[in-house]
Formats: structure tokens, C-alpha cells, sequence
């Protein structure tokens, strides 16, 4: 990483920020390690940080801030190693610049719970550069040697107790030169590092003035929705134009790819010229296919497709001598959409010139690419900014609605365009998560302990569409995690295999990806184990877990929800799972208030995510990953018919709300010797199999195939 | 269709087709642009404004619909001069995480407070059927509570 203290440089005036202030870039190796990143990109310098002359700080953020409090993390971790007060920090999300790319990703682009892994060091470098120099130009201002001083909370102080604050100092730190080295604040010195501060991101989103993508807002900016072949890949037939442009407000009607798009004034005038052009489509890769042809197709393949090793250890048959029972067994879960609170949307404004966009995105140097690609400028000439986004969950990964935008404005000559999408478009557009079906056989021995696995994964692969170049010898690692050589479990003689099931439905990352099914397949398995050898389902995970940190999570987690000890009538189910570097335990109770009735009261969580920056946005995280995993449990079902998505609104794609949301008691467990984890997903896994754990502990029916409103369960 | 509506406070005039959901003339026509668009079906509560300080969903209420002199107020006109108990209280919990449908929570809460000051937690269940995909929902739940407590404070 380089750092350079560009307060002087031309450049930083075209940043629009005041000048006369004090302000730091960074830059990093021109090839990153990983190979995913865009070529041709400018070696665009970005600011990171700025004091102006007022002493208030500004954050450049390099994450989409989406809900999961990355962007309010990483300014937390900046204003503890550079002394800020907390009072006088803004923190923005950064534009599109090399500078800001994640370094576990070696691309800009937010996603995989990484931010705060991936910038924990160099932002707490950067913070302690800012400190370093503040005492040097607060020494200089007091004629006092640096030595002698120390920096807290705003203000350079003497050990006289003299002191000046960074707003009388900044422009002697423009003219310093960045410290060869610096050194990192000690544990017990964090102020902020490790606090349950409150979020930089909030007092903007509880009176409206938080700008979403939705909200973007130019001169002369017109309105485009669309409306896309509903059966995937699908062109359009016809039209009625003329009857659209009468519809007052209507400007353009746009062919796009696989689609069209209608032009306005306003979202709603846009909306009713859709409906007078009343478009109709035909073809499509999928058309024609229904539930009945999906499940058949699945299971066709997971009966005798390509299996392709994932993780084998030792030898089936030899294991299985030891054996004295087998389970066999065979989970399902169904495709899901992500339902964005946003529904998809994006602002572009291309000229032959530029290229500006305005986008609640995950992925600013795919969406770049994306943009650099349709319209023939070069990566440079196309400018991105990243606005709030109304929940990320992956789908904002994709470029689809970035490409729409950049097209439409191209088409209608030149002038910007917002694209909103209606709900039903976004709910039957989606990249979905894919579904899987997971076929065990479980040899037990004596003791009950395994000493044979053997699992099937049947499920499309993302990778392949996303980072094809990751898929290696057919084998996407995404579709397996959770339950190859990472499953949590002391498993001998194990052998893990994939197999693709190809369909033309369009699967994409969703948040947890596929952690989301294998924690299901898992701990439904162990827990099929522990009752089949007659142990209590803590103890059995005791005995058989691998994984030390989990084992400490599904320790106290026990301990905290007084596993065993359930007043009458309530049920619990436990589980375990390790993702995204972090270790998540939890026990789910149930009662069961009517038949078929499912009422989740408590949930309990004990998360080990390593070091913390804040120890309630993980708390945060933690509560809304159990809730998007328990929607997903419930309800959780897309379907198909002729080729298309049956569901449109959340009237037939439901969400769980406040009436049937449990308690829930988070604890974050302390573990700053480990290095951070992630927490935007790794509270997802462990819900949904606790959820049925307890379902089992209580009607002795084991859900193997979800969501429980298919197998006749309602949760109230 | 010509009429003139208060929003917050303030008159505007508007020429516009009969079936434009508030929604969007609050967004499109009045540049209001914190109050948020989710479902457009009245499902979700993104959209929750206040129509002489009843909660309505705004993209399901058709301009034709409102009545000329009828009082509406949105999320930025919610605490104009100092934080509303609400959203000191959603401050004081940390209520939102992406914050994308925390305008249309805020305003069924501070409705629901006018009405009813002390909510059971079944009255909450039932006026806070608001979507959010976050899940801030047990946190919506103490802030509601705290805001009662603020609100008492207040009067
Ligand atoms: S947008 Fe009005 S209820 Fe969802
Ligand atoms: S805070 Fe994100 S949808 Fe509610």
C-alpha cells in the first residue's frame, strides 16, 4: 500500500471537497494477487481521507453500505487509530477508484461478509498515518517536539498539557510528508475499536434524508421502467407503441435486451405507458418448464449426473465395516428470491464523452466493465457512485440493472435516465438462489459416532455464470460449503461430491450463498445421528465437532439458552455453523399454539466473529440474518410456471413480520486474538435447521424439504 | 386534474392525472423523496404517510383520492424543529440497518403512538405490519416502547 499525502496535488481539488485541507490517498500495487480483477482500469488515486479547515473529518468508505453497518464500521476503525471525535466524522461511500478495490477480492466490489476482514489493516494503517502527522504538525504549531506529545480525541496534547486541536493544525499537516512507519494502537488504547458506537449511517435514515438509488435526482432526469420476457432469456413480440406514448408523461418506448423499456416523465406515468404498451414475448430458454419438470430435471441428475469429487477422505467401504446403522436420508430446499427492500434501479447519463452513473450496487468495477462495454468508452471515462442501497443479500452483485440504464440513456440520446423496476418485475428477474437437493447416507458406529459419509449435492452452479474461472474440474466450491473439507464435524471417511444440475433459471449469490442450504443439510444430519444414537443433540455435537471456536459458541450457547431445561409445552433445537471466518451457535424454541401451528418464541445466539469493531452491528446482523433465515424457512418457495416465476409481490412471496418475530437474545463472544470475521451472513446458516431441530423435538416430524408452509406448517 | 394539497405544512398546487398514487407525487411531483417505494400494493408499509395523522399507504391512495384540504405529512415533516420521540428512539436503539423502509416504520409508529400512547405488544403487532428486510424488527419493538416512554416524558 502506498500512502501520499496528496494536499497539495491538482487532483484533490477535482474531488469537490474545500481546499486549503488536509487530505490522504492511498494506492495499492498496480496487479493485485487475485486475478479477478478488470483490466484497463486508470490508476485513479482516491482520497480516503480529508480534515478541512474546520477540523471536520471526511471518510472516503470503500463499501456499499447495504444495511450489514460496514460503512459505519470501517469509519469507526479510521476515527479510533487517527484520535477523531466522534462527533466531527462524515463518513461517504467512496466512488469507483483502483484505490478502493477489497483486497480479498482484488476487485472494487462489496460482498462475501470480507469488508471488515479485508480492511481492518490498511484502514487502521491509514488512521495511525493521520495521528502520526497530526502530532508532528501539532508539535510544530506548539514549538514542542513530537516526542513529547501524544494525540486524544481531536486535539494533539502537550505533556505540559498544552494542546491544539487537528482544525488549528491542518494545514501545516498538508505540507508533511507520510511517516515511513507507524504504529498501530494497542488493545487497551481503542476508543471506539470495540464499542457498541452508534452507527454513523442512522441519524440519516430516521428522517429521510438518506439518499438511495431510488432517490437520485438530476436536471431533466427522466424515469424508465421495464418489463422483460418473463420467461428467462424470452424476446419481445409485440407492442402496442402508439397507445403508450398517448399515455401523458410517456417520452420513449426502448427496446432492451430480452425486453422493453418505457420512458417518462415520472415513475408512474412510465408504469402506465407499460400498461397501454401491454408487451408480449415469446421463446425463452425456460419456457414451458413447471415445478413438476423442475423437480423431475433435478432429480434426474442427482439420480445420474456427473458427480464430481468435493472433499474425500479415507474409504467408504472400509468405514462402513465398522458400522452397526446406516441413515439414509435426502434434504431439499426450493429456489429463493431475495426481494430486495429496493426494488433493482440504477441512474446512467451516457454521452459520447462519459459515462456517470448512480447505482445502488455491490459491484462497482463489474458494473464499470459493464458500462465501458456498451458504450465503447474507455474504463476511465465512466464514472460510478455508489449511493445507500435499500439491502443488498447478493442480488445487487449483478449488473443487469446497471446495463438497462446505460443502454436506455444511450437510446434516448445522450440524456440521463433513472430505471425503477415495479416489484413484480424485480421478484421475476432475480439471479435466484438456486435450489438443491443433498442425499446422505450416514454409517454410525457402536457409539453412534460416524464412521462413514457419504453426500450428494445436486445443485446449479453460480460460479460458472459469475467467475467461471473458479470453477475448477466441474466443481463449484460455492454450491459445497458448509459440508466438504470446511464441514464442522469430525467426519472419517468422508466423501463429498458434486453434481451441476444446468438450468435456465438464473441463480446469483444470496446472503450466505451456499452456507444457506449445507448448514440445512448438515445439521439436519447430525441432528438425524445424534437421535438415531440416542444422544441429546448438544452432546452428540460435542463429541463430534471439529471445529474448536464453534465448539466455544455451541458451549455457551447451550449455557445461555439452558439447552435440556425448557419450561412445559416449549421445544428446543439447536445448531452450529461456521462461515465467513465466524463461528455461530444457535437454539431455537418452539411452541406449537394450534395444529400445524409453529409459534418460534426465543431464538438464542452466541457469535464468535473474532475481533469486533462494534460489538452491536454484529448483535444487528446476527438478529436480521436469523429473521431473513427464518422468512426463508417458513416461507421461502419460488415457483415456476411456463417458464416464468409464479410470484410477483410480497402478497404471494411473504415476509415474516412483527407479529411472528420471536425474541431474540444475541452474544457476541469476545475473541480479539483471532483477527475479525465477517458478520453480514454467517447468522443466516444455523437458523433454519434449528428451527426444524425443534419442530422434530416437538412433533417427532422431521422437515427434510423446505419451507415449512409447503409441509403444512403455519407460523403465527 | 388540478388541486392543491398541504404536505407538511406546506400548500402545493398540482396538475396531475386523477389515478397518480400519492406516492409518487410526493416523490416525483413534490421531490418528498424519503418516503419510499417497496410494493406498490399496500403491502408493505414503505410508503406509510400520515393523512391528517391517520397512517395511510401512500401508493395505494390515488390522488383523486385526497381530500383538498386534508393534512399530509411525511417522514420529513415528522420532528421538523427537533427529533420526534420516535426517532429519537429509533436512535437511541439503533433501529435501522439499510434504512430503506425505515421511513414508512417511523411514521405507522408515531401514528400509532397519537392514537394509543401505552401499545401492548399485540397493539403493536397489529398497527407495525410494515415490512422490514433487515429484520429490525425486535429493535422496532423496544424503540416503540422507549418512545411511549419518551412521549410521556414530553407531555
Ligand atoms: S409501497 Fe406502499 S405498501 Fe409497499
Ligand atoms: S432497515 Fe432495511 S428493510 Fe428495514
Amino acid at each position: 500500500m502506498k500512502i501520499e499525502n496528496i494536499s497539495r496535488r491538482d487532483f484533490f481539488r477535482k474531488t469537490g471537497v474545500t481546499a486549503g485541507a488536509f487530505a490522504l490517498a492511498f494506492s495499492f500495487p498496480a496487479t493485485p494477487k487475485r486475478a479477478l480483477a478488470a483490466q484497463g482500469e486508470s490508476d485513479f488515486i482516491a482520497t480516503w481521507l480529508q480534515i478541512d479547515e474546520e477540523g471536520l473529518v471526511h471518510l472516503w468508505i470503500p463499501a456499499s453500505e447495504m444495511g450489514q453497518g460496514s460503512l459505519p464500521s470501517l469509519a469507526q476503525i479510521l476515527a479510533d487509530e487517527m484520535e477523531a471525535d466522534y462527533e466531527r466524522i462524515r463518513a461517504l461511500t467512496a466512488p469507483k477508484g483502483d484505490a478502493y478495490k477489497n483486497p480479498m477480492f482484488g476487485m472494487q466490489a462489496t460482498g462475501g461478509s470480507t469488508s471488515v476482514r479485508a480492511w481492518w489493516n490498511p484502514l487502521r494503517e491509514i488512521g495511525a498515518n493521520v495521528r502520526m502527522m497530526m502530532i508532528e504538525a501539532g508539535a510544530q504549531k506548539m514549538g514542542v517536539r513530537p516526542s513529547d506529545c501524544r494525540a486524544y480525541n481531536h486535539r494533539v496534547v502537550h505533556s505540559s498539557g498544552k494542546s491544539v486541536d487537528y482544525a488549528e493544525i491542518v494545514s501545516i499537516a498538508a505540507g508533511l510528508s507520510v511517516p515511513e512507519k507507524v504504529a498501530l494502537k494497542e488493545r487497551h488504547e481503542h476508543r471506539y475499536i470495540g464499542k457498541a458506537m452508534p452507527r454513523v449511517d442512522l441519524p440519516a435514515k430516521v428522517n429521510g434524508s438518506a439518499q438511495f438509488g431510488i432517490d437520485v435526482d438530476l436536471p431533466e432526469l427522466l424515469v424508465a421502467t421495464v418489463m422483460t420476457s418473463p420467461a428467462f432469456g424470452g424476446e419481445l413480440e409485440s407492442m402496442d407503441q402508439e397507445a403508450a406514448m398517448k399515455v401523458r408523461g410517456v417520452k420513449h418506448v426502448v427496446e432492451i435486451p430480452n425486453g422493453v423499456a418505457v420512458v417518462a416523465t415520472g415513475y408512474w406515468q412510465a408504469q402506465k405507458g407499460l400498461r397501454a404498451l401491454n408487451p408480449s414475448f415469446q421463446g425463452g430458454a425456460s419456457k414451458g418448464m413447471d415445478d413438476a419438470q423442475i423437480e423431475v430435471a433435478l432429480r434426474k441428475d442427482a439420480d445420474n449426473g456427473k458427480a464430481v469429487p468435493a472433499h474425500v477422505s479415507g474409504d467408504l467401504a472400509t468405514g462402513r465395516q465398522k458400522a452397526v446403522q446406516s441413515l439414509e436420508m435426502e434434504y431439499q430446499v426450493p429456489y429463493l428470491a431475495h426481494s430486495t427492500m429496493e426494488p433493482m434501479n440504477a441512474t446512467a447519463w451516457v454521452t459520447k464523452e462519459f459515462a456517470k452513473i448512480w447505482a445502488p450496487t455491490q459491484a462497482q468495477t463489474p458494473s464499470v466493465m459493464i458500462a465501458s462495454g456498451i458504450s465503447g468508452l474507455p474504463p476511465e471515462k465512466v464514472e460510478l457512485n455508489t449511493t445507500f442501497l435499500g439491502t443488498g443479500l447478493g442480488r445487487r452483485f449483478e449488473g443487469d440493472f446497471i446495463q438497462q440504464a446505460v443502454l436506455i440513456s444511450m437510446k434516448i440520446g445522450g440524456k440521463p435516465v433513472k430505471v425503477v423496476w415495479s416489484r413484480e418485475e424485480d421478484m421475476r428477474h432475480d439471479f435466484y438462489r438456486p435450489q438443491a437437493l443433498s442425499r446422505f447416507r450416514v454409517d454410525l458406529d457402536q457409539s453412534g459416532m460416524p464412521v462413514a459419509w457419504e453426500n450428494r449435492i445436486t445443485t446449479p452452479s453460480i460460479f460458472s455464470r459469475v467467475f467461471p474461472g473458479m470453477v475448477k474440474g466441474g466443481l463449484d466450491r460455492a454450491a459445497v460449503e458448509g459440508a466438504a473439507k470446511d464441514a464442522d464435524y469430525e467426519l472419517p471417511n468422508q466423501h463429498t461430491e458434486y453434481v451441476l444440475h444446468e438450468s435456465p433459471i438464473p441463480v446469483g449469490f444470496w446472503r450466505s450463498v451456499g452456507h444457506s442450504f449445507n448448514a440445512f443439510f448438515m445439521e439436519s444430519a447430525i441432528d438425524e445421528a445424534a437421535h438415531a444414537s440416542g444422544s441429546d443433540p448438544y452432546d452428540y455435537r460435542m463429541r463430534v465437532m471439529k471445529t474448536p471456536r464453534l465448539r466455544k459458541a455451541l458451549e455457551m450457547v447451550a449455557e445461555k439458552a439452558n439447552w435440556g431445561s425448557a419450561p412445559t409445552g416449549i421445544f428446543q433445537g439447536i445448531a452450529a455453523h461456521s462461515s465467513f471466518g465466524s463461528f455461530v451457535a444457535q437454539v431455537v424454541e418452539v411452541s406449537l399454539p394450534g395444529e400445524n401451528q409453529i409459534k418460534v418464541e426465543r431464538v438464542v445466539c452466541v457469535a464468535d466473529c473474532g475481533t469486533y469493531v462494534n460489538p452491536q452491528i454484529i448483535q444487528m446482523q446476527m438478529e436480521g440474518g436469523i429473521l431473513f433465515g427464518l422468512t426463508a424457512a417458513a416461507f421461502g418457495d419460488i415457483n415456476f410456471e411456463d417458464g416464468a416465476v409464479k410470484q410477483g409481490n410480497f402478497d404471494s412471496y411473504r415476509m415474516v413480520k412483527q407479529k411472528e418475530v420471536p425474541t431474540i437474545e444475541v452474544y457476541v463472544m469476545d475473541n480479539y486474538e483471532e483477527g475479525p470475521g465477517g458478520f453480514g451472513e454467517p447468522g443466516v446458516p444455523p437458523i433454519a435447521p434449528a428451527l426444524t431441530n425443534a419442530l422434530f423435538a416437538a412433533t417427532g416430524n422431521r422437515v427434510r424439504s423446505l419451507p415449512l408452509s409447503k409441509q403444512g406448517f403455519e407460523l403465527v | 386534474m388540478k388541486k392543491t394539497l398541504r404536505i407538511n405544512q406546506t400548500a402545493i398546487e398540482l396538475d396531475l392525472e386523477p389515478d397518480t398514487p400519492l406516492l409518487w407525487v410526493l416523490r416525483d411531483e413534490a421531490g418528498l423523496t424519503g418516503t419510499k417505494f417497496g410494493c406498490g400494493i399496500a403491502q408493505c408499509g414503505a410508503c406509510t404517510v400520515h393523512l391528517d395523522g391517520k397512517p395511510v399507504r401512500s401508493c395505494s391512495l390515488p390522488f383523486e383520492a385526497v381530500p383538498e384540504n386534508a393534512e399530509i405529512r411525511t417522514i420529513e415533516g415528522l420532528g421538523q424543529s427537533r427529533l420526534h420521540p420516535v426517532q429519537q428512539a429509533w436512535l437511541e436503539e439503533q433501529v435501522p440497518q439499510c434504512g430503506y423502509c425505515q421511513s414508512g416504520q417511523l411514521m405507522a409508529a408515531a401514528a400509532l403512538l397519537q392514537d394509543n400512547p401505552q401499545p401492548t405488544d399485540s397493539q403493536i403487532d397489529q398497527a407495525m405490519s410494515n415490512i422490514c428486510r433487515c429484520g429490525t424488527y425486535p429493535r422496532i419493538r423496544k424503540a416503540i416502547r422507549r418512545a411511549a416512554e419518551l412521549q410521556t416524558q414530553e407531555a
